[in-house]
């Protein structure tokens, strides 16, 4: 039996009122680890029930922890998680349904996109920086489900942020300003 | 004195015989195996609104899974939100529970969720343990994510300390944010968790009410579990004490003054 399998059924077999000793008489290789899972087995139930606030912090930590973890997921896929299209998404960040989408499709560079949509999406989303982050990530532009009326597939070239919003024809002059300077802005200031 | 070389003995309690979805023959609880095996196929639309009717994290767990190996990332990521909301009392208490110094708290959950994720995420079979026990699944993790903190606060220097030129005491102690304030109730598990290794075993052991030593060879004693000498208890208790003795009254002194 593995450690695992031993410390398993050693918590099971606590349950049903078996010994400590007994179990490091069979098991005396593991006696450090079985002692220190029947003591903190034994404040488990001894501690008060953990407060709300520790609570919401244990979560905070669970979501940030699973962001770094599970396989990313496009922005498209975030907000369907948050019940919103890519435009309503862009509508609530103050950026038109095309940059986003270019944006998503990875025709922006991850890395020009800056620090305030970063933030302001993950304030959107109800997701973690990182999560936008590994969202953004990745080697080129995504044409999957495109197309095309010619023999070969057109190469599709990536552009920088402030590309992507000077060339936008649907974003209104004020957020066209505001994003221009956001991309201009210092990266550290996510 | 027994022999401990002895044979393991055959399964253990909880042990043996097939679950679905389950490579090896780990045996789930009967209410958690019922629900699991009333899923709907991965490619049903049916099987989130099922999910999230579950009771059992363990078919949380199970679903993470099962939609991952599908492709289904999306709701692969939509179950594990709800595992997030409906396990984080848990989490909070089986984290609070280690024995380790407050202060480590966060990063002893952070390590430990860490641990969880990746392994609810792989779906090897090796993982399979978090979808038969989940709450003691973590309770290991907790306990590994511990013993590593306790591994590193080992090997961390002291602080140090001097004299300026001018002749005043100086120390890097002072430089820490002021220690948390302990509750009376907790201050037994937080003067536990300034101990180290086999030496906090052997105090642990002590307050079970085993002996340091026996005339009767078959009594189990400290010695004989942690499978160290009677004198190497004696060694382990002392300097336990000597630890503790401190901290405790400084404890003691803070509880008095929370309370005042």
């Amino acid at each position: 039996m593995t450690t695992r399998q031993v410390q398993l059924a050693f918590l099971e077999a606590l349950e049903q009122g078996e010994t400590l000793a007994s179990w490091i008489h069979r098991y005396p290789q593991q006696a450090a680890g079985l002692i220190d899972l029947a003591q903190a087995r034994e404040q488990e139930r001894a501690a008060p029930p953990a407060t709300a606030a520790q609570v919401a912090a244990v979560a905070a930590i669970a979501r940030r922890t699973l962001a770094q973890v599970a396989p990313p997921l496009s922005l498209r896929q975030r907000g369907q998680l948050a019940g919103l299209s890519l435009r309503e998404l862009a509508a609530r960040v103050g950026l038109s349904s095309d940059i986003l989408f270019k944006i998503d499709r990875r025709v922006v560079r991850p890395e020009t996109v800056p620090g305030a949509l970063v933030r302001e999406l993950a304030g959107a989303l109800d997701c973690t920086r990182e999560a936008i982050r590994a969202a953004l990530a990745g080697s080129g532009p995504v044409t999957a489900g495109a197309f095309y009326h010619a023999a070969q597939a057109p190469q599709v070239g990536q552009q920088t942020f402030a590309e992507a919003v000077a060339s936008s024809v649907t974003l209104a002059p004020p957020d066209r300003a505001r994003w221009l300077a956001a991309a201009q802005a210092p990266a550290d200031e996510e | 004195m027994p022999d401990v070389r002895e044979p393991p003995p055959g399964p253990p309690p909880g042990g043996i015989t097939g679950g679905l979805g389950l490579s090896r023959s780990y045996r789930r609880r009967a209410e958690v195996e019922s629900e699991i095996r009333g899923l709907p196929p991965a490619g049903d639309p049916g099987l989130l609104p099922a999910l999230a009717a579950a009771q059992a994290l363990e078919t949380l767990v199970h679903g993470i899974r099962r939609l991952q190996t599908a492709g289904r990332l999306l709701d692969a990521e939509r179950v594990a939100q709800w595992l997030v909301e409906r396990a984080s009392p848990l989490v909070s208490r089986i984290a609070g529970s280690q024995v380790v110094p407050a202060d480590d708290r966060d990063d002893l959950a952070q390590t430990a969720l860490i641990q969880m994720w990746q392994e609810v995420y792989n779906t090897a079979p090796q993982h399979e343990f978090w979808e038969v026990h989940f709450s003691h699944m973590l309770r290991m993790a907790c306990a590994d994510a511990a013993e590593r903190l306790r591994r590193q606060r080992a090997h961390e220097r002291p602080f140090k300390r001097g004299t300026t030129e001018a002749g005043d005491a100086w120390s890097e102690e002072d430089n820490l944010a002021d220690p948390l304030a302990v509750e009376p109730a907790l201050l037994v598990p937080e003067a536990l968790a300034q101990l180290d290794g086999n030496v906090r075993r052997a105090v642990y052991l002590k307050t079970l009410g085993y002996k340091e030593r026996s005339k009767d060879s078959g009594e189990p004693t400290i010695s004989s579990l942690l499978g160290v000498s009677d004198r190497t208890v004696r060694n382990y208790l002392r300097a336990a004490e000597e630890t503790l003795r401190p901290w405790l009254e400084r404890g003691l002194l803070e509880s008095r003054r929370v309370g005042a």
